[in-house]
């Protein structure tokens, strides 16, 4: 596996403040992303808002660096009770949503380095090539109120797909199963759900774009 | 975004080029549907195509970012994330105080050991290998200790009614439980025979445990939602939506089921649950597995070992038994005997009686309802069986003056008859004729509650009489040797005998009379089922009963000497007498009072307060040219709102007068009724009526009757408050 150019790091250490909570250093990332409604520059703000405005942000931000859908809740309450532990140290000017990415992404490097070693450094490998493609890729999907939108786009697909997305994710069968179900097969059933996401994504993107968001 | 679910084998990846790229793409959708289900080469030949194609790792980035949003859209354990967050800061803060305390007591113990065992020093690498093994022990602990802490008992709920004996279970003791009393998780409860217990979780969840009920409340570890184990009996309830706690889950030894907010009654045999949703909907899904059922309003699920079954809830259950029901929408059927088919019968109205809610409910004020068809029709099909039961859901009467008042009755004489259900006191009574009997077998039902109602059941086998109330086998008679092969024809009357005397006034929300003895449990069951459908309209029918607590008019505001005589409050003739009717600051309510004008040339006036303002209604005497009026105290009708009647109140007997008052934004509205026939009626801006401060006007800001210089005797006074009435209909 490649490390990281070294200026690459360095410069993202040095744009930022380390926070040492007593177990873990916590990168805090200098925010100007603060399209949410809460105050980005108040450090008075109020937990359980934080919480309810960003937790399906960082929810998916967690699983969107590989950590396994089972266990990316579990992560994402650690990075809240790290909020809750250390509020206090976030930097003024810096967006609380930014500074628990930064926690996130620490804690999922944790999380990764618990396995062994030729996974972890995988999963390390995936993880920074996941952070580049979050950086480089666009922000349709970072930012506003993106559960709203996909409740309303999940509403507009045809029946077809909202049963097969029950089934993958309500139900949680696997491919291979909902497969059988649907005399179809587990690549095919992959394919249509990728397909499916294709769909809610360029939806989502247009509804959060016409919100001004 | 018109995406087709697949249907055959070839609905491979989209071609994108090479063999390669098709590869990375089943590894990216693989990686996609499980992160853990790559080999590590696999994993190895994902990260070389996404270093060589960024844009595929930023598709691959998406694909994991909305995959975790429908996640935590639709999948169950994920949709209570803020109450498990609440939850593990929870832990965190009481993992830091009892580590906190643990290492103090370590701390302490070193600290002393190092005091008393200075000689210790001499060996330090000793020591210092001890305290880093310590110390590594603690870290370790730290760790994981919180995970495993046994959870402690977590207030759950509030007793907020007990009736009967409900008791705690700790090993082999038992402590009864009292309102008040809150109740935790781990603490299991045993509701006995007879008895019931209703709890009020924090969020106004209300859950009422019947009779032989036990269960336990337990909360998730993670995310604080409600649960229930319920081994055996019978729950109802109405559960306030649960946001992000995630479902409440009542879980029987057969089945579970999920809600979300709603009402809801399970009733767990040993062989099987059954689920009735009142409101709603619920998932109800067998312990075993399988397809789990959506069970809406007014439907019913039943697990047991075979499967689940749904199907519409009603009551009466079965037709199969029946003989007469009031509960077809309104008509009343009676079956008849020589083709065994329902039909539809009348029952004729006889004085101030009326039907409401679509004629499903029978108010008796004082007249009856009679049916000579239905009568012989009935007396016909049960002389044939040998055998009856009769469910009604009554409201009863004041218990004050009822002296063996007919609530129903088959062939009664005033005397003699086949059957009479009646009220004695606070008693109903069920009296049954059999051939050769001139007196009747009587059998003693219980205790009842004046104005609230209550589920009778009388069930006859041919030889032994058994009672019931709210779905409780409360009395019984057996050994009846002979049977009813002798019935006399006769008609059916509700609310007296055949005759017309003996009045009951009450309320008959449902009536059925099936030929068969219903079993213990199916008369529990048809208990459950009236209270699931029609529990909710029937609060909208209770009173509170000013007269049901004590006789003394003293505790009422008033003037004019009144005094207890014959179970009623009587006043002399002075000047100023007047009585209070009910409390301070009602806004919507509605008043019954039953009222006879002895003497006196009148008129009687009632002052009912609207919104802050008052109206007072004039009560004219027969024969008086003074007409029924809104007036102001001076006798004056209201200028420009003046209402009139031709109404005038008779004397010599009982007259029920029944008021209404409602505010709607900026409009009220007063209505009276006198024997249910409308006596006035008046809408406007409450801006119209006079000041409530009024130096003319005794008590102002409550309902007033002043009976000045008139002799009056009150019956019963009834008020119910809808601005204070709960919507709950469990434990009524």
């Amino acid at each position: 596996m490649a490390e990281r150019p070294e200026d690459e790091r360095s410069s993202e250490l040095s744009s930022g403040e380390a926070i040492d909570s007593g177990e873990t250093s916590y990168l805090i990332e200098p925010g100007n992303i603060g399209s949410d409604s809460t105050d980005s520059t108040s450090t008075e703000f109020d937990f359980d808002v934080v919480v309810r405005e960003t937790h399906p942000h960082i929810r998916a931000y967690i699983a969107g660096m590989g950590v396994p859908r089972h266990d990316v809740d579990d992560v994402a309450q650690d990075v809240y009770v790290e909020l809750y532990r250390f509020s206090d140290r976030i930097p003024e000017g810096v967006h609380p949503k930014q500074w628990l990415k930064g926690i996130a992404r620490n804690l999922c490097l944790n999380y990764f380095r618990r396995q062994g070693r030729r996974q972890r450094l995988q999963r390390e490998a995936l993880v920074e090539i996941l952070i580049r493609a979050e950086q480089e890729g666009p922000p349709s999907l970072a930012e506003g109120p993106i559960r709203r939108a996909l409740d309303g786009c999940y509403e507009q697909l045809p029946d077809e797909s909202r049963r097969l997305l029950e089934l993958r994710y309500e139900r949680e069968l696997p491919s291979q199963t909902i497969a059988e179900m649907l005399s179809s097969t587990a690549e095919a059933i992959r394919v249509a759900l990728f397909r499916i996401r294709n769909g809610l994504k360029q939806c989502i993107a247009s509804s959060l774009a016409a919100e001004g968001t | 975004m018109n995406e087709p679910v697949p249907n055959s084998a070839d609905s491979g990846p989209p071609d994108r080029g090479p063999l390669d790229r098709t590869h990375t793409d089943l590894l990216i959708k693989q990686y996609v549907e499980d992160r853990l289900s790559l080999s590590p080469e696999e994993l190895d030949q994902l990260i070389e195509a996404l270093r060589a194609q960024p844009a595929l790792a930023i598709e691959l980035r998406t694909q994991l970012l909305l995959d975790d949003l429908l996640a935590q859209k639709l999948a169950f354990d994920r949709r209570n994330f803020l109450a498990q967050v609440g939850q593990r800061i929870g832990d965190f803060e009481q993992g830091e105080e009892e580590l906190f305390s643990q290492v103090s007591e370590l701390r302490a113990l070193a600290e002393a050991e190092l005091v008393e065992k200075p000689q210790h020093h001499r060996s330090s690498k000793l020591t210092m290998a001890v305290v880093a093994t310590l110390a590594a022990s603690l870290a370790v602990i730290a760790f994981l200790a919180p995970q495993y802490w046994p959870v402690a008992p977590r207030p759950m709920a509030e007793v907020r009614e007990v009736q009967g004996d409900v008791f705690t279970v700790k090993g082999d003791q038992r402590a009864l439980v009292r309102v008040g009393d809150t109740i935790s998780t781990g603490t299991p409860l045993e509701v006995r025979s007879g008895a019931r217990v209703q709890l009020e979780y924090r969020d106004k969840t209300y859950v009422e445990f019947g009779s032989g009920t036990k269960f336990e409340l337990v909360a998730d570890r993670k995310s604080q939602a409600k649960l229930v184990r319920i081994d055996q009996g019978e729950i109802v309830a109405r559960v306030k939506p649960q946001k992000d706690l995630g479902p409440m889950v009542f879980s029987t030894p057969h089945a579970r089921a999920l809600v979300v907010g709603t009402e809801l009654r399970l009733t767990v045999e040993p062989e099987q649950t059954r689920l009735d949703v009142t409101e709603g909907k619920v998932n109800f899904e067998r312990l075993t597995g399988g397809t789990p059922l959506l069970v809406s309003a007014n439907h019913s699920g039943v697990a047991n070992q075979t499967g689940l079954v749904l199907r519409d809830l009603k009551w009466p259950d079965s037709d199969e038994h029946l003989l007469f029901t009031l509960h077809e929408s309104g008509i009343p059927h009676v079956r008849n005997p020589e083709t065994g088919n329902p039909r539809e019968t009348e029952l004729e109205e006889r004085g101030p009686v009326r039907s409401i809610h679509s004629g499903e409910v029978y108010a008796l004020a004082g007249g009856s309802y009679f049916s000579s068809e239905a009568g012989e029709d009935l007396v016909t099909n049960i002389r044939g069986k040998g055998a009856f039961t009769i469910e009604a859901i009554v409201i009863p009467d004041s218990i004050f003056r009822v002296k063996d008042s007919r609530i129903m009755a088959l062939g009664d004489n005033g005397k003699q008859a086949n059957f009479q259900l009646l009220q004695r006191d606070d008693d109903l009574i069920f009296n049954l004729w059999t051939d050769g009997s001139k007196e009747p077998r009587e059998l003693k039902l219980g205790d009842v509650k004046p104005d609230r109602p209550v589920h009778v059941a009388v069930a006859f086998d041919g030889q032994r009489l058994t009672g019931y109330l709210n779905g409780v086998a409360c009395g019984e008679v057996t050994e009846i040797r002979s049977g009813l092969t002798t019935w006399g024809t006769g008609a059916l009357s509700l609310g007296s005998d055949a005759s017309g005397q003996h009045v009951w006034r009450g309320m008959i929300c449902g009536l059925a009379i099936s030929d068969k003895a219903l079993a213990d449990f199916e008369v529990v069951k048809s208990a459950g089922q009236y209270q699931t459908l029609y529990a909710r309209r029937d609060v909208g029918l209770t009173w509170d009963n000013l007269m049901a607590d004590g006789f003394d008019p003293k505790r009422f505001a008033a003037a004019g000497n009144w005094q207890l005589v014959d179970d009623s409050w009587t006043n002399d003739a002075g000047t100023d007498a007047w009585f209070g009717l009910g409390p301070v600051g009602l806004k919507n309510y509605d008043l019954l009072v039953d009222v006879h004008w002895e003497k006196g040339d009148g008129p009687l006036r009632m002052t009912l307060p609207v919104n802050e303002r008052r109206g007072v209604v004039v009560l004219a005497k027969s024969g008086s040219e003074q007409k029924t009026s809104l007036q102001d105290m001076g006798g004056t009708p209201m200028s420009g709102n003046s209402v009139s009647s031709d109404h005038v109140l008779p004397q010599g007997r009982t007259t029920r007068l029944e008021v209404k008052v409602r505010l709607h934004k900026d409009t009220a509205s007063l209505a009276v009724t006198c024997d249910g026939e409308p006596w006035l009626d008046w809408t406007g801006s409450p801006d119209e009526l006079p000041e409530i401060e009024s130096s003319t006007l005794p008590s102002p800001k409550k309902p007033v009757l002043v009976t000045a210089n008139n002799v009056v005797r009150i019956e019963s006074i009834k008020i119910r408050d809808l601005n204070r009435m709960a919507s709950s209909a469990i434990g009524q």
